[in-house]
């Protein structure tokens, strides 16, 4: 605006063109002084409005920038046109307007080149904390004429706690087509992830100035508690799920035995369980061997306490708990035929999941997982009380914390209502502190590499 | 490899051919500013360009640390401040471009990131443009081109340099960030960016070659109409103007006011026109034969005069500066006071100059139209004329210019407007010998000696001296520039070791001869000589019959002196019969980089402004004219009523029709029932129905198209993979080629007829399996890297 106004007054009162080129060349030159002023006023006016005034993010928007490189290329060609008409040299002349030429049709380049283009973000709605994944952006260019080159695509990746800003370079989109390119992400917090406004750069081809899109492309992606595995000794000791068939069971009754398998005779099996006709083919004892079934009802509270102050150790113990939590629900849903899962957490709004692991079930608790919060005022009656009620003869109880005081309530929780004959306990809840130490043998973090 | 790296070799290949583009635009510039200079300063850049380029960039074995730089820049800074510190302009113009080329040399030789490249680009453009500066040979013209095409060219190579760098996350040594290893315990997430290139392995394909090169054609033309409009509002005095625009003119028409001698070499090729001449009788009209009439006046063939130089100093020739020249406007009262006069009707094209030519002992000149802007002036002393306008000093020679010149049809008859006593002095100033060219007075009068030692009669002694350079055959001429010995002056190198030139170099040698011995002598050029159009009936002159000749003041009169020997006619004539267009295109070319060196704000007021001026005068001066009218309705001036009104209202009606017909054929071209572009349309839209699960099939055709494997119309995809493994066959391991081949196929099938979708990570893996097919064909391996 400075420029504009400065060349229109030094011509008014120079008089200078006015007197070696005659009337129509100040007239242009004046017209062009005043568009130059009305668009730096324009251009400053927007400016402080965007400052003061929040306005609705558009759907699209440019952006330009012009680099240091780019300023000093225009002080050269300033300092190149200046010695031209104070020198009256034409051949210095000469390379200044080669100069400008080359600046003026590289940003007319830019600028058409960035015109239409658009682009597609492709995600996965949930991933797990520390799982690598793709996001695949595609690039459109439906232009007719003009190839897109060196399009640099910035996305913005944050939770409000951390933020990333992955890039994707396209070195060359032909006119009317696409182009996929892909950056890869390991997002390590669980919780929700926002990609917000993607932006589309480019420099080329000289690199003295930046133009851009910004287009407003907004998702969200889901991360999960990271779930491991459980190992065998879990399932062994905690939920002791498989019995021999030497108890003298009923087929209905407490526990539903299944047939397992028919196995050599060993001493101290039920001679009632020969199985006489391999016998006979086998020519030696064999029996039949029945499992207890594992297919029983599992609750899982969830004690989401953390104090206020919670030290990093605390809150990655806390982590922990929940993933720990969730390879048991996971397990539980995927694993158990007609079992089903109850779980509860005791969030600041009480969260109760039941069901099984048909029509999406799995990843609706998974998103409740991805999206629990620590509750200072974590209550434990209530927990409890959830698996007082939804408990069968088939169910088991399990209880997680992360922290030890918080499991000797929960026991002494347990007793009172025992003592105060409080509905009983058809199995008493089975309390589990999530510390790695102790349950290294039973579960581990790191998954096996899949089948 | 993932598809979201860029393969470690071709960044590599990307950042030397960026190394190998900077040292050539350095070499480039370094070599345009040693033209410009003339010098060897400059020119040592493309060797150590070269050498930096080998030793430091691609070898590795020797670079400048940044204390090593700086000391040597100190130094840079010390030499060329005692350069600068001279006496001329130039001098300090030059050593301001050594000190470019020190500091260059000192980046050339350093490791290179990004601030030393943009440096060294900075450096570059600086230099080139010193080297305008110091120059305006069309060569210039010409490598300035190259010049940005090559600078756009380097430029491009650089963003996607940086562009990748920054995506990639590349160090400067090239290695890759290695890729993350899970932990549970991390907290901080990381991502990693990706890249897409056209190809698998190359980032410079012949699409952005092409590209580049369209950019810098564009680039140019946008310049040059630039140049053309940008208003040459000269606000200083000129630096080198007055010698760049005499060596712009002097190239162009081989005399100007300042002759250095040896300039005219390249005049011979130039085919351009200058002039068209017919003679007649002054009083009945009746036309003369030209060479009839030049030999009326004791010359070989016409002789149209230009300008007199009367001052030599070291191989230059400048006009007179004496106070005394007389030069008045001419007047046609002369014409009656004289008779018979030659009338000779000229056409002089537009040549740089304001010099008037005209054949034999002209009395005046007078242009053609009476109402014209010009007049001329007549130099009495030299007998020269020029033409000027008659209310501005500026110089406009972009026109042609008609003219005529009268002149005496002999010699016998000496006629002079200027006072004798006058014309004495004039001529003792013509009689003037510079100090340092002794040898050529011994030769002088060592010839015009008798044998018995006395000296000949003024008369005889010019016919020997003419004869001694024309005749004797110890002189030859020759178009060779190169000089003998520089120390001493041009022509006495001429005359005592070369003994062979062209004209300039007879025409000096006599006119110094003559005065060394006591007669009056000044140099004249112009041009001898031209060929008659029989069409036309005009004798066509052009550059290449551009002369120098002498005249010697003898018995009161200047006759006029020819030492050139006779193989010069024999040249112009052979080089006159023939044309070439190669020879016609440089000798446009060349005519257009003169305009365009010597373009001023007159021509351009000329040729733009004032077009514009007038046009826009008559719409408003239309405008003007609606208004009245319409006003006079109310006044009842007595003009038609509703004459005006219907006008305007016609033109109304005009411009919205147009209006309408313009909207209409935009909306035809973008919505028209275009049978083609509907059907097109159709097959896009369907086309991009099927795209999300189609593409990687069509890559796959794409990449196996591009080696010549095409899959035939009556092949099944399964056939063609079949085929194709077969064909094939010469890849080692080509198990691993068949598994990626069986995998498509399937996958087409499944998604083309079994209507499945593949999932993202499916659609991933088909896209690295696709990206390993590319390298194996690429590098004839097997898609496992073996």
């Amino acid at each position: 605006m400075a420029f504009g106004v400065l060349l229109a007054a030094a011509e008014m009162r120079s008089e200078l063109l006015l007197k070696a080129l005659g009337f129509p060349a100040r007239a242009v030159l004046v017209v062009m002084a005043v568009g130059l002023s009305v668009w730096g006023l324009k251009e400053l006016i927007a400016y402080q409005w965007s400052k003061t005034v929040r306005r609705p993010v558009r759907a699209r928007s440019n952006r330009f920038m012009m680099p240091v490189e780019g300023m000093i290329y225009c002080v050269i060609m300033l300092v190149l046109l200046s010695g031209s008409v104070i020198g009256r040299s034409n051949t210095l002349m000469l390379v200044y307007v080669f100069m400008a030429g080359a600046f003026i049709v590289n940003g007319s380049v830019m600028f058409m080149m960035l015109k239409h283009l658009s682009v597609q973000r492709t995600i996965p709605r949930r991933v797990m904390a520390g799982e690598p994944f793709s996001v695949q952006l595609t690039l459109t260019n439906p232009k007719r004429w003009l190839a897109a080159w060196v399009i640099s695509i910035r996305d913005d990746v944050s939770n409000g706690r951390e933020s990333l800003h992955p890039e994707v370079l396209f070195a060359h989109v032909a006119r009317r087509s696409s182009g996929r390119g892909q950056y890869q992400l390991r997002l390590s917090q669980r919780g929700q992830y926002t990609f917000g406004a993607i932006q589309v750069n480019s420099r080329f081809p000289m690199g003295l100035v930046e133009r851009g899109l910004i287009l407003a492309a907004h998702d969200q992606i889901l991360v999960y508690p990271r779930i491991g595995r459980l190992t065998s000794g879990w399932r062994r000791n905690v939920i002791s799920a498989t019995q021999l068939a030497s108890h003298a069971q009923q087929r209905i009754g407490t526990f539903h035995d299944e047939f397992h398998r028919i196995r050599e005779y060993r001493h101290g099996d039920d001679p009632r369980n020969i199985h006489w006709r391999t016998t006979a083919r086998r020519n030696e004892l064999m029996v039949r061997e029945y499992r207890e079934s594992r297919d029983r009802q599992l609750i899982l509270l969830l004690d989401l306490f953390l104090p206020h102050n919670a030290s990093e150790i605390q809150r990655q113990r806390f982590e922990y708990m929940l993933s720990f939590a969730a390879t048991i629900c996971d397990d539980q849903l995927l694993n158990g035929r007609d079992g089903d899962l109850v779980f509860a957490a005791n969030a600041p709004q009480l969260q109760v999941w039941k069901g099984t692991a048909e029509h999406g079930g799995r990843d609706k608790l998974l998103d409740v997982f991805a999206l629990m919060q620590p509750n200072l005022e974590a209550d434990l009656p209530s927990l409890l009380n959830i698996a007082r009620e939804e408990q069968t003869p088939h169910s088991r109880t399990v209880v997680i914390t992360s922290m030890e005081d918080r499991a000797e309530q929960v026991r002494w929780e347990k007793s009172v209502a025992i003592n105060t004959h409080h509905q009983a306990w058809a199995e008493p809840p089975q309390v589990i502190v999530a510390d790695p130490t102790s349950l290294a043998m039973a579960f581990s973090v790191e998954r096996l590499a899949s089948a | 490899m993932s598809i979201a790296t860029t393969p470690f070799a071709s960044h590599i290949a990307l950042r030397t051919l960026l190394k190998v583009s900077i040292s050539c635009l350095l070499a480039l510039s370094g070599g345009i500013f040693a033209f410009a200079e003339g010098g060897p300063i400059a020119a040592a850049t493309i060797p150590i360009a070269l050498g930096a380029l080998l030793w430091n960039d691609i070898k590795g074995t020797f670079s400048l640390n940044v204390w090593m730089a700086n000391g040597l820049g100190l130094i840079a800074f010390a030499i060329a401040g005692a350069e600068f510190f001279g006496e001329s302009i130039e001098g300090r113009l030059l050593g301001f471009g050594h000190l470019l080329f020190y500091l260059s040399w000192i980046l050339l030789w350093q490791e290179k990131g990004t601030s030393q490249i943009w440096w060294l680009c900075a450096l570059s453009v600086l230099q080139v443009a010193t080297s305008s500066v110091l120059t305006n040979s069309i060569w210039l013209g010409f490598f300035l081109i190259i010049y940005v095409l090559w600078a756009l060219w380097t430029l491009s190579i650089f963003t996607l340099h940086r562009a990748v760098q920054r995506t990639t996350g590349t160090d400067s040594k090239g290695a890759l960030s290695p890729a993350p290893i899970p932990s549970p315990s991390e907290r901080n997430s990381i991502s990693r960016n990706g890249v897409r290139t056209a190809s698998a392995s190359r980032w410079i394909t012949l699409r952005f070659v092409t590209g580049i090169m369209a950019n810098g054609i564009l680039s140019i033309i946008v310049g040059l109409a630039f140049f053309v409009l940008t208003p040459r509002v000269w606000v200083g005095s000129p630096l080198f103007i007055k010698n760049q625009v005499s060596a712009a003119v002097r190239s162009q028409t081989g005399f100007s006011e300042e002759v250095s001698v040896g300039d005219m070499g390249q005049i011979l090729e130039n085919h351009d026109l200058v002039l068209e001449a017919t003679f007649s009788d002054s009083q009945s009209g009746d036309p003369i034969d030209v060479n009839e009439y030049a030999s009326g006046l004791g010359l070989d063939a016409p002789l149209f005069r230009g300008t007199v130089l009367g001052e030599y100093d070291n191989g230059r020739w400048t006009a007179v500066s004496e106070r005394f020249q007389l030069v008045r406007p001419t007047s046609r009262r002369i014409l009656n006071r004289i008779s018979p006069l030659v009338k000779q009707d000229i056409r002089l094209h537009s040549i740089g100059t304001q010099t008037l030519f005209a054949c034999g002992p002209t009395v005046i000149c007078l242009p053609a139209d009476e109402s014209s802007r010009y007049e001329s002036e007549h130099e009495l002393l030299g007998n020269t004329f020029r033409r000027q306008l008659k209310d501005s000093d500026d110089a406009e020679t972009g026109e042609v210019f008609e003219y005529f010149a009268y002149s005496l049809s002999d010699h016998q008859r000496p006629y002079s407007m200027v006072h004798p006593s006058v014309e004495r002095r004039y001529a003792q100033m013509m009689t003037r010998f510079p100090i340092g060219l002794e040898p050529l007075a011994e030769l002088a009068k060592s010839t015009t000696q008798t044998a018995e030692g006395s000296t000949l009669t003024p008369n005889a002694s010019v016919e020997r001296l003419v004869t001694l350079l024309r005749d004797s055959g110890e002189y030859h001429y020759s178009l060779k520039l190169s000089i003998d010995d520089p120390n001493i002056d041009p022509v006495v190198d001429f005359v005592i070791n070369r003994k062979e030139g062209h004209c300039e170099y007879f025409a000096s040698a006599l006119v110094l001869m003559l005065r060394s011995i006591g007669i009056p002598a000044r140099y004249v050029n112009g041009f001898k000589g031209g060929t008659l159009n029989t069409k036309t009936g005009r004798i066509e002159v052009r550059q290449l019959h551009t002369h120098a000749w002498v005249e010697a003041y003898v018995d009161r009169r200047w006759i006029v002196l020819d030492p050139t020997p006779a193989a010069r006619d024999e040249a112009v004539s052979a080089i006159s019969e023939t044309s070439h267009f190669w020879t016609d295109l440089t000798a446009d070319i060349r005519s257009l980089w003169v305009s365009g060196m010597t373009l001023s704000g007159g021509q351009q007021r000329r040729m733009l402004f004032a077009p514009l001026k007038d046009s826009t005068g008559s719409i408003l001066e239309s405008l003007q004219s609606f208004a009245d009218d319409w006003n006079s309705q109310g006044q009842g001036s007595g003009s038609v009523p509703g004459d005006a009104r219907s006008r305007i209202i016609r033109i109304i009606i005009s411009l919205v029709t147009f209006a309408l017909l313009l909207f209409s054929a935009v909306w035809l071209w973008k919505h028209g029932p275009d049978p083609l572009r509907r059907r097109l349309r159709i097959r896009r839209s369907q086309t991009s129905i099927m795209a999300p699960t189609v593409p990687f099939y069509e890559r796959f055709r794409k990449i196996l198209a591009q080696r010549g494997h095409q899959r035939r119309e009556s092949q099944t995809p399964q056939e063609f993979a079949v085929d194709l493994d077969q064909q094939l066959q010469s890849l080692h391991a080509s198990r691993a080629l068949n598994d990626i081949l069986r995998t498509l196929t399937q996958a087409f099938y499944e998604v083309r007829f079994g209507h499945h979708d593949l999932s993202e990570q499916q659609l991933h893996e088909l896209d690295a399996s696709l990206d390993a097919l590319e390298r194996s064909l690429e590098n004839g391996n097997s898609p496992n890297g073996r």
